[in-house]
């Protein structure tokens, strides 16, 4: 089971802001997200995302908004605000760069 | 945009972080049901379902804490919660805060009220243009027996030889003190004034403008010119109810006529505040005495030419001065002539005093912070196992100190706010009561000195609690635990602490003492009237 001290240093912003790209979601929506895609690999503890998220929220790149759930609950929704779109693709290049950068030195070693 | 964002949330968290923290709650309680409900749908039971996302939910408050510690203003959020615990700490020993906060109102207030008034006489400006190109001109007797202070009144008819022969100052004003009986046209009450006659360039020397009608000119600065008077704002408000009809009347002056010409501006008080009107120079005088280079009765006062420095134009008029005293050699007429500064001639006698004064607040407040260390310090040995039991539960050495040098801010503060209003009444009574205090009409509370002793009050806090506060959260938690249940007394080093402070504190008594002892000597030099300072002048 990967603990969050497992992800690489500063993915975690990068995975909620991708998984936020689309439409807006709650914390444990999030969560769900990324565990499912990952294939259960990732798996995002509450401990990281919530302060994660909070700190996300100061910097401006992502805004919270209460709506109702499906079931009918209230709940904090997170949404990309413009400058946390451009952060997501300076985030997702530099991602590129340096994994495409361990991948050479792992296959080619 | 971004940081528009960024601005509303910190807005936010500083406005609504008490709903912030209701929502965080919120969210996170919505996370726990939210995995409970998937439990359930597993086929938990409740009770199983709810200890299983408990479980894996790990600690919600330390979530919690550490979702809030990413927020804005934890800093304020952390002074403010200090300053809360601080005043209960204080209420809890309302002697010891008493005693602490009266001892710094003492020391802040006394600070405070000696520099408004140093700012006020020594530091501000003269009310001038360019008040550091005047310098006054005096005399000089080389006679040692004869000179006095070294600064001699001028005779009129050397300052109007100065005026005319040399060409080193920009121009050159006198000055000379003269009384009257005032009355009205119709012989109403007649008051004695206190009058300048002043030679009619004056105004323009100091850079000044009249508030209503015009100055002297120089055919009215003659022995026979016109009788024409200027009157002060003071006695134009209290006389004549300020009602500017008065230009171009008369008003009986020892029973001559003069005209009114012209009002100076409000708060012009010049030489000083009992001046109650200006006439023309020359006609303060005879004409035996206009010309005479022995009659040493005015003051000069001069404005530096650009480009050239107060000593060589003073060279030049002692130059003549000497001519002048050759000629006269039979007569009481001074070799020299010696300057100094405007604002050294207005402040001479009280220069040093307050000096004196300043730095013995000084040291007042130094020994009020000791004071108040002192007494920390005694009170952080009573508080020893408080602190070492917070220490041993894992408070930081840091939150200890930070919350310690709260306490000592709230007592400085407290201090500081009572010092200020003994400080106003002080400052008042002091500016009314020192007699000869030039300049005392410009001694005021205002901005600056309020952020001079909002400053005195934040040095204070820092001089009287950083030592306690070291020493009270220092190593040996331990031991401070052990200790605590078998003995009463500090520690050794704490003993030896405190015995440092009181042997500071009594040499800085020592030091006051002295200070004040100079302090009355001063005074009383200054205090003493004028003949008898400088039993030569005339």
């Amino acid at each position: 089971m990967g603990k969050p001290s497992d992800l690489v240093q500063g993915t975690l912003d990068l995975l909620i802001l991708k998984t936020i790209s689309l439409e807006p979601k709650h914390g444990w929506a999030i969560a769900k997200r990324i565990q499912q895609i990952s294939n259960e690999v990732l798996q995002v503890q509450q401990g990281s995302l919530y302060p994660a998220l909070h700190r996300l929220e100061q910097q401006g790149w992502i805004r919270a908004k209460w709506s109702e759930t499906e079931t009918g609950r209230q709940a904090k929704f997170y949404a990309l605000t413009a400058a946390g779109r451009t952060q997501l693709e300076r985030e997702l290049e530099s991602w590129s760069r340096l994994s495409s950068a361990i991948n050479l030195v792992v296959e080619g070693a | 945009m971004r940081w528009f964002e960024q601005f509303r949330m910190a807005m936010s968290m500083l406005f609504r972080r008490k709903q912030e923290s209701a929502q965080l709650s919120d969210e996170l309680q919505f996370h726990l049901e939210q995995q409970i409900a998937e439990n359930l749908a597993r086929g938990m039971t409740p009770i199983e379902a709810r200890n299983a996302a408990l479980r894996s939910f790990g600690n919600p408050t330390l979530v919690r804490d550490e979702a809030r510690s990413t927020w804005s203003w934890g800093w304020l959020e952390k002074f403010m919660r200090d300053l809360r615990y601080g005043t209960r700490t204080l209420l809890r020993s309302p002697g010891f805060t008493l005693v602490s906060i009266l001892v710094m109102a003492l020391g802040i207030g006394a600070t405070t009220s000696l520099f408004t008034i140093v700012r006020a006489v020594l530091l501000k400006p003269l009310p001038f243009v360019d008040s550091a190109n005047l310098v006054m001109v005096y005399e000089h007797f080389r006679d040692p027996n004869n000179s006095g202070d070294g600064f001699n009144y001028v005779a009129a008819g050397d300052f109007r030889n100065w005026r005319e022969q040399t060409h080193g100052f920009e121009d050159m004003a006198a000055i000379r003190g003269y009384g009257y009986n005032l009355t009205g046209e119709h012989s109403e009450l007649p008051e004695v004034v206190l009058a300048e006659g002043v030679s009619w360039n004056l105004l323009s020397v100091l850079g000044v403008q009249p508030a209503l009608g015009r100055g002297f000119t120089a055919e009215e600065d003659q022995l026979e010119g016109n009788h024409v008077a200027m009157l002060t704002w003071s006695v134009f408000q209290r006389r004549f109810s300020g009602d500017p009809s008065i230009l171009g009347k008369q008003i009986h002056l020892d029973t001559n006529a003069f005209t009114v010409i012209g009002v100076l501006p409000a708060g012009f008080e010049y030489p000083d505040s009992r001046i109650q009107l200006w006439v023309p120079y020359a006609q303060t005088f005879t004409k035996q005495m206009y010309d005479a280079p022995d009659m040493h009765q005015s003051r000069v006062i001069a404005r530096l030419r650009q480009g050239v420095s107060a000593e060589v134009a003073t060279k030049e008029v002692s130059a003549l001065q000497y001519r002048i005293y050759q000629a006269n050699a039979s007569k009481p007429v001074a070799e020299d002539a010696v300057f100094r500064p405007l604002i050294d001639d207005v402040v001479r006698d009280v220069k040093t005093p307050l000096i004196v004064l300043l730095s013995a607040v000084g040291c007042m407040l130094l020994i009020a912070c000791l004071n108040v260390s002192n007494l920390l310090v005694a009170r952080g040995a009573a508080r020893r196992k408080e602190v070492a039991v917070r220490g041993a539960l894992g408070g930081s050495r840091l939150t200890l100190i930070r919350e310690q040098m709260a306490e000592s801010l709230l007592i400085c503060f407290a201090g500081g706010s009572l010092g200020l209003l003994l400080s106003l009444l002080a400052t008042r009574w002091l500016a009314d009561h020192w007699t000869n205090l030039p300049r005392a009409a410009s001694v005021e509370i205002d901005g600056s000195v309020l952020a001079f002793s909002i400053g005195l009050v934040f040095l204070a806090a820092i001089l009287a609690g950083l030592l306690p506060a070291i020493s009270s959260t220092g190593k040996g938690v331990l031991a401070a635990l052990q200790e605590s249940s078998r003995s009463i007394g500090g520690s050794v080093s704490r003993v030896s602490l405190r015995k440092i402070m009181l042997a500071v504190e009594v040499a800085l008594t020592v030091v006051l003492l002295f200070a004040a002892g100079c302090c009355s000597r001063a005074f009383c030099i200054c205090e003493r009237p004028i003949w008898a300072a400088s039993p030569t002048t005339s």
